[in-house]
């Protein structure tokens, strides 16, 4: 009976997570967007800083880490680099979303850009294509729940069964109290993620070596194996163009879940602090990192190389250990595909739905929370349970987006000169040159597909945007600061 | 109506954006170059100590620009009061 620890454990985090987030609506009125949508911007600091660095870590931490780096080695890193500074446009850019929000009542990204450049048409392509990325995350990370759930298991519970379950616990939760929910569990998820990281870590590093140095590990790579300790690595596939633009394009992303986050901090000030420190929390991927270095030597013929962390801790750890990790595993997972499917919906009422049918305001905000039920039933659901082989190709399309829109994202924060036609016209061409680069000539000269996308889009932004006629000064006057001429003597 | 676009205007912006670039820049390539090694330091692969250190100075940048009271406006644009002819127009 001893095995099925490890999935008691993980189930109890299940019922934790429904209960905090359940309670995390109270004396908020759900039926509306402002509080369903963005938690009324009541998120302290603290909720912020976990908000935020655990949703951007996901299920990667306990299974795409350790498995890079057991088929990498070193490139692994790369990721490291890039959440860190990701925070940087946290930092800088969510005080001033948070003021748009504040301010003009935005509460999602697409809401922005129709406002800044005056085109529903581009906020609704802006919202359906940042979704598109949004739902394949979401999907990934709940085959990742799934997974968790049907090996802690010992196969009792089917994969079918998992993505119902874990769909039905996230859409308890959400519903009741959209992103409060998602901030109070974050915050319970960040924390068992970071100290279930650094427990199995170092028993892993101990369990191996006998210290708790991993210097072993990587002094035998040193003699049989060095290719695991440089670039371009094992699989010879992360030379220094692949390692710089995939992080120069990661970081030029701003996930529209991102942006909503940012928008439910208490206060301006309070979201500076907590992001100042957002990269320290990315340190806890490090002794995850170093199992799946371990994991090279221990499970040489291991299929999977994302499974190497998970098979370890069945194995070998005790019960209560396997058990965390089970948990740390399906909550970071969770915490990841929670946001998505919230700013899906969120960004699906507003920014298509309210301005295709003109609804109110009110009527909006109590459809908002009920889209939750057909994305996870007729999307997610079915999706990760078929598990198609073109999941990758329509992440990898959703990630483009993503990239694809940083111009637009420049003439809201810095250019005024920018265009809705501009936007329009780099984005698309931008993102036809990354469809390319990414599937049928793939990232030539090592250099990142989104990259090669932005070297055309954004000068084609430029151009056309000085071509065509900008924004009203009324709208152009939410963003910039006016000149005042001088008066002529 | 001209309106500007935002950009380091005073030599403290400056010094801001040249410390966030200069963070960035030692995460990419070339200075990453310098670490890719089989050498160990502090018990790992150079390039995985180097990476770590990043997380540190992404950090330390943040508070060092705070401290510098320069990390860019946090509030919506106000009518700007002075003639000034510098920046981009939006013409």
């Amino acid at each position: 009976m001893t095995q099925y620890i490890p999935f008691a454990i993980t189930a109890a985090y299940l019922v934790a997570a429904v209960i905090i987030g359940v309670r995390a609506g109270r004396g908020h009125n759900m039926s509306t967007v402002r509080a369903w949508g963005v938690g009324d911007r009541s998120l302290n600091p603290f909720v912020t800083y976990l908000l935020i660095g655990a949703g951007a870590v996901s299920a990667y931490t306990f299974m795409g880490s350790p498995g890079w780096a057991f088929s990498r080695g070193v490139p692994v890193m790369y990721v490291v680099v890039y959440v860190s500074f990701m925070a940087f446009l946290a930092w800088y850019l969510g005080p001033k979303v948070w003021h748009f929000g504040r301010k003009y009542g935005h509460v999602t990204q697409a809401s922005t850009i129709t406002d800044r450049y005056e085109s529903p048409v581009l906020g609704g392509i802006a919202a359906a294509g940042v979704s598109i990325a949004g739902l394949a995350y979401a999907v990934l990370q709940t085959i990742g729940s799934a997974y968790i759930l049907n090996v802690m298991s010992f196969g009792l519970i089917p994969t079918w069964m998992g993505v119902i379950l874990v769909l039905g616990v996230i859409s308890i939760y959400l519903y009741r109290s959209g992103l409060r929910a998602i901030g109070m569990t974050n915050a319970l998820q960040g924390v068992l993620m970071f100290v279930t990281a650094w427990l199995v870590g170092l028993w892993a590093i101990n369990h191996y070596t006998g210290g708790f140095s991993a210097r072993p590990i990587f002094e035998r790579l040193q003699e049989d194996m060095p290719q695991f300790l440089t670039l371009p690595g094992a699989l010879g596939d992360m030379n220094y163009a692949f390692w710089t633009t995939s992080i120069l394009i990661s970081f030029f992303s701003i996930w529209q879940a991102h942006w909503i986050s940012w928008m439910g901090a208490a206060s301006p000030t309070g979201l500076r602090k907590a992001t100042t420190f957002i990269p320290l929390y990315y340190i806890m991927l490090i002794p995850m990192i170093v199992v799946g270095f371990i994991g090279i030597f221990e499970y040489p013929e291991i299929g999977n190389p994302d499974q190497v962390a998970i098979q370890m801790a069945v194995d070998n750890m005790p019960v209560l250990l396997a058990g965390l990790l089970g948990a740390g595993t399906l909550a970071a997972s969770m915490s990841s595909s929670e946001p998505q499917i919230h700013a899906t919906a969120l960004t699906y009422s507003k920014d298509i739905i309210q301005p295709l049918f003109k609804l109110s305001e009110e009527r909006t905000g109590k459809l908002t929370r009920w889209l939750i039920f057909p994305i996870m039933a007729l999307i997610i659901a079915p999706i990760s349970i078929a598990e198609p082989a073109s999941l990758v190709y329509i992440l990898l399309i959703g990630y483009g987006f993503s990239g694809q829109a940083m111009p637009t994202m420049l003439g809201i924060f810095f250019w005024p000169r920018a265009t809705k036609w501009g936007a329009l016209t780099g984005m698309a061409a931008g993102l036809l040159v990354t469809v390319l680069f990414s599937f049928f000539i793939v990232h030539p000269l090592g250099i990142h597909a989104g990259i090669w996308g932005l070297m055309v889009n954004i000068p084609l932004f430029v151009i056309v945007s000085l071509l065509t006629r900008p924004s009203s000064d009324r709208a152009l006057a939410r963003y910039f600061e006016r000149k005042q001429v001088a008066a002529e003597a | 109506m001209q309106f500007r676009s935002r950009r380091p205007r005073t030599a403290r912006h400056f010094l801001a954006l040249a410390i966030v670039v200069a963070t960035l820049l030692l995460g990419l390539w070339p200075v990453v170059a310098l670490f890719n090694s089989t050498e160990l330091f502090l018990g790992m692969p150079l390039l995985m100590t180097w990476s770590i250190v990043v997380i540190g100075l992404t950090t330390g940048a943040m508070l060092l620009v705070n401290a510098l009271g320069v990390h860019g406006t946090d509030e919506v644009p106000a009518v700007h009061a002075g003639g000034d002819t510098q920046g981009a127009e939006a013409s």
